[in-house]
């Protein structure tokens, strides 16, 4: 009796045991550290895509696929290929971790198959560069890779392990700058540094006129521009009159001679008469070499002043006045209104 | 040299200018103070307008990009809009100047094709955006094979 409960029991566990091998399912390991990144998350485009993971243990290693599906990352539903996806061109560029690899030829549009001649692992994180994958073809679509390993050449037989990994397309958003060409200039009796919101004042006083002395009076005007070309500055206007009587103008550089008749200007910092700044800035433009001569002035209107071959940053210039008068002028209110014009250059 | 370039190749250009003007003054034995005002001030972008020969079509009338005029003092500015020749400088390295003499007309001349623009005042950084227009009559011809075309050379002049 005894003999015959003991028989049963191992029949029963027996049976159990054949019910386990083949009613269960095999459960294979996860691959860990996953992800595939397209080099573009731009729809319909042809791009890299990089698949790594981690295997999460030693086995043999005949094969990998890459599964695109655009309904589900679980293997245990069928696979929907995503709209517009198109590996069938891809490549295999690069591969590190396990090597040895090649698309194999039963690869389809939505499934890459990665061969090699099965052998035992021993890396640990593998890693595969495709191109030429064209991606699905609606913005912000997800779709999804299920990624498996087999120990048979042609992913065929039992997983060993898998994994899968979401993605999805992205409506581009392009982001451009245009930077467009200006020119800056302002004039004024002061202008505080490279600042033309501190340019303040348009008119000049000489002063009293005398045949002992040479009046003095000086303006400034800023100027600057990112126009590859640069820019000119000329100078129009007539000489000090007071009606009929003119104070003669400088045709050339001259120097200043109290007792004579003489009206000019020039860009630099000079020291007889003591009048004027040279030009400072960050830019690199100068005075026109007739109106760049210490302690020399000259006036035609017309006459370019000042120039910057180039784009060039702030220079802010002085521009430096004197009056000389003889003996014989009459007396009166000499004046004369000069206009600066500044031109982009090209 | 440039400004035969452009002329053969068809092109007509809008430059645009900034000006400033200072009153300079002096008294012959007669002292006087003047109060002082605002400096002035723009900035113009773009620099240089280009109207292309296709478009210059006898009859025409172009509208130019849009120009903005920018007042860069701290103080409220009424620009006036000039329209003026300009010609290449005696270096002929693409500098133009702009033509002083209101008496002097150049052969080239197209100021009467462009559209007056009326003055307009700017508060302090405050932009505002014009286009010129230019007409060109239906009996305009080009001349190609010298400088003169019915548009070679023009400037917007900005100023107070």
């Amino acid at each position: 009796m005894q003999r015959a409960i003991v028989s049963r029991l191992t029949a029963i566990a027996t049976l159990l045991s054949l019910l386990s091998f083949f009613v269960l399912p095999t459960h294979a390991a996860d691959l860990t550290q996953r992800s595939v990144a397209p080099a573009s998350s731009e729809p319909l485009v042809a791009t890299e895509y990089t698949v790594e993971f981690d295997l999460p243990g030693s086995s043999t290693l005949g094969s990998i696929s890459v599964l695109f599906c655009g309904n589900s990352p679980l293997p245990e539903e069928p696979c929907t290929p995503p709209i517009g996806l198109d590996a069938s061109g891809a490549g295999l560029i690069t591969q590190s971790g396990e090597t040895g690899f090649s698309i194999d030829g039963s690869s389809t549009a939505n499934h890459i198959i990665l061969s090699r001649t099965p052998a035992v692992t021993t890396a640990t994180t593998l890693s595969y560069e495709f191109n030429n994958i064209v991606s699905p073809q609606t913005a912000n679509q997800s779709y999804y890779v299920r990624l498996a390993t087999y120990a048979s050449i042609d992913a065929t037989g039992s997983v060993i392990d898998d994994g899968s990994v979401a993605l999805s397309t992205a409506q581009q958003l392009n982001v451009s700058l245009y930077v467009p060409p200006y020119l800056e200039f302002c004039v004024g009796v002061s202008i505080v540094g490279q600042d033309c919101t501190s340019a303040n004042g348009n008119q000049v006083n000489v002063g009293a006129l005398s045949p002992d002395a040479t009046a003095t009076g000086f303006s400034k005007f800023l100027a600057a521009t990112n126009a590859s070309g640069g820019y000119t500055v000329q100078v129009a206007g007539t000489t000090m009159a007071s009606g009929n009587n003119v104070i003669t103008r400088l045709n050339s550089p001259a120097s200043s001679q109290p007792g004579s008749k003489q009206f000019g200007i020039n860009l630099r910092g000079n020291t007889s008469p003591s009048v004027g700044l040279e030009p400072s800035g960050p830019g690199t433009a100068q005075p026109n070499p007739k109106y760049n001569q210490l302690n020399n002035f000259a006036f035609t209107s017309g006459d370019t002043v000042a120039n910057a071959p180039t784009s060039n940053d702030k220079v802010t210039f002085t521009a430096s006045y004197i009056a000389n008068v003889d003996d014989e002028l009459p007396p009166g209110r000499y004046s004369t209104t000069l206009t600066y014009i500044c031109t982009g250059s090209f | 040299m440039e400004s035969w370039k452009l002329a053969r190749s068809g092109l007509s250009q809008i430059v645009l200018v900034i000006v400033g003007a200072l009153i300079v003054s002096g008294a012959f034995f007669v002292y006087k103070s003047t109060a002082q005002s605002a400096g002035n001030g723009f900035s113009v972008s773009p620099t240089r307008i280009v109207i292309d020969s296709e478009q210059a079509q006898p009859g025409a009338s172009v509208k130019t990009e849009e120009i903005t005029v920018t007042n860069v003092t701290s103080e409220s500015v009424t620009a006036q809009v000039d329209i003026r020749d300009f010609e290449a400088g005696d270096n002929e390295d693409g500098t133009p100047v702009v033509v002083i003499d209101e008496d002097r007309q150049l052969s080239t001349t197209i100021k009467d094709y462009i559209e007056p623009i009326e003055p307009f005042t700017l508060e302090p950084d405050e932009s505002k955006t014009i286009q010129a227009t230019i007409n060109i009559p239906a009996n305009a011809t080009p001349v190609a094979t010298t400088a003169r075309y019915y548009s070679p050379r023009r400037t917007v002049v900005i100023r107070t």
